[in-house]
């Protein structure tokens, strides 16, 4: 049971860093698209 | 150069036979395939031995043979076009579709030539069981024409390509790669004797994919052929 | 902007979820849980290949730069969920069958789009003229996408007696995925689809920037 949560932690970090990865590029390229503007 | 003539046959008869005559003349595609296809064929069969080989390890050796001795040589009905610049003449004088027909019967007949060398050969050297040979015939009859098929079209997008070197056998291979299995899987049943009832569903599966890969070759052809 | 907080919410509550449910299938075990993401990648990798045909499809018709663009851009992306799939599969294949490779035909499958895409990638750097490298690799792509069906749905009807261990996929895939094991699957699914969707739009946004800033330059 205890190698399960390991895993579940290492898949929920891989995870919440790919998606504020994503949000932050998100929003650098809403900024830099506004500028465009 | 072919003559203008009207109709769809005629115009692909004379792509074909203005490439068999300077393949006749030189001769360059044909001795490239089957010189490869014999010096793999008797690598296969020095390093192996001659008996005792299963059929699933004869089948798989039999189209290794033939696939890598049609890369060899497939490609080049397309890439003698650009090389000498008779691409942009053969471009103005005939449409895309009889273009692309005349080249896939010179392959086929190229692989067939090649097949009908190598075969009796591959059963020579290998003690492939020659009694099953009658009934492996539609197998290798509907290989080649897959083969030609899916290669044709291949040979002429890399053709086009600014560097060509491995990049025939690197494209073609995933787009092969169903057809190799069910070959292999259909040659394996002959080759144990089971009979080409046996081999029904991988027969059905070879004629499926000719008549799919030809037509999508016909359909795309004119997007590489023009620019 | 509230997708993406259900999309966050709903994969974290897919994740914790898919660990914490009793395995979904009892012979092979904990291991099985992998199917929760495995099967999803491999979905995306199949769905963005299709993808990339209809822009390459779209560029054919149109001669448009941008449907090239496009198609490129969720190969890419094709390829990463592609690479994914084929991992989280052979670690799989690893435990339950002992061995990282076993060529059942769903290796065999994913495997050869591994190598679609790369030799599509390999076809577009050997081509150095824009146009010219567009219509040949769309044409490619095309090409070899209309061989997929025929891995996919005939192939392991043909060879299917090679690898009697594909049946334990088949079973814990399509005949014994109980209530809870089916809500987490198709909840995964969707989320990997917007994920994918969202990667998308992202990659497309970015690739019309650089075009814009090329054309500054230039």
């Amino acid at each position: 049971m205890d190698g399960n949560y390991a895993a579940m932690a290492v898949t929920l970090v891989v995870w919440i860093g790919l998606f504020f990865y994503l949000m932050r590029l998100d929003n650098k390229v809403k900024r830099l698209e506004e500028k465009n503007r | 150069m072919p003559p203008r003539s009207t109709g769809l046959d005629s115009k692909a008869l004379a792509v074909y036979a203005k490439d068999m005559r300077l393949e006749l003349r030189s001769r360059y595609a044909l001795n490239a395939i089957l010189m490869f296809a014999i010096t793999t064929l008797a690598v296969v069969s020095f390093s192996l031995g001659q008996s005792g080989l299963s059929p699933k390890l004869l089948s798989a050796l039999f189209w290794i043979v033939i696939f890598f001795s049609a890369m060899s040589g497939l490609a080049h009905v397309f890439v003698r076009e650009e090389e000498t610049g008779t691409a942009l003449a053969l471009r103005l004088m005939a449409d895309p579709d009889p273009v692309y027909i005349g080249k896939l019967a010179f392959n086929f007949s190229l692989l067939t030539t090649m097949a009908v060398v190598v075969t009796p050969l591959f059963f020579i050297f290998t003690d492939a069981p020659a009694e099953h040979i009658i009934s492996f015939l539609p197998v290798l009859a509907l290989g080649v024409i897959g083969l030609s098929g899916a290669t044709t079209l291949v040979a002429a997008i890399i053709s086009r390509a600014s560097v060509k070197g491995a990049l025939f056998a690197v494209l073609s291979f995933p787009i092969l790669m169903p057809l190799l299995i069910a070959l292999v899987a259909a040659t394996e049943k002959v080759f144990g004797g089971s009979g080409l009832g046996e081999a029904l569903a991988e027969l059905q599966f070879l004629f499926a994919y000719a008549v799919v890969m030809i037509t999508a070759s016909l359909l795309l052809f004119k997007f590489v052929w023009q620019d | 902007m509230w997708w993406k907080i259900l999309l966050f919410v709903g994969m974290t509550a897919m994740i914790i979820a898919s660990y914490v449910t009793p395995a979904p299938q009892q012979q092979i075990g904990e291991s099985s849980r992998i199917f929760y993401h495995h099967i999803p990648q491999a979905w995306i990798c199949v769905l963005a290949f299709a993808t990339s045909m209809v822009y390459s499809i779209r560029y054919l018709r149109s001669r448009r730069i941008e449907f090239d663009d496009r198609a490129v851009e969720t190969a890419r992306l094709g390829f990463v969920f592609c690479l994914l799939a084929t991992v989280t599969g052979s670690i799989f294949a690893r435990i339950a069958w002992g061995s990282f490779w076993n060529w059942d035909p769903r290796e065999t499958s994913v495997f050869v789009l591994l190598l679609i895409y790369g030799a599509y990638f390999a076809l577009r750097g050997a081509v150095q003229e824009p146009d010219r490298r567009a219509a040949l690799s769309g044409v490619y792509s095309i090409f070899a996408f209309v061989t997929v069906p025929f891995l996919i749905f005939v192939l392991p009807r043909i060879v299917p007696s090679l690898h009697p261990d594909d049946s334990i996929v088949d079973s814990s895939m399509e005949f014994t995925m109980g209530p809870s094991v089916r809500v987490i699957f198709f909840a995964s699914l969707a989320l990997y689809t917007v994920l994918y969707f969202w990667m998308l739009n992202l990659s497309g946004r970015i690739g019309r920037l650089v075009r814009v800033r090329e054309d500054l330059e230039s």
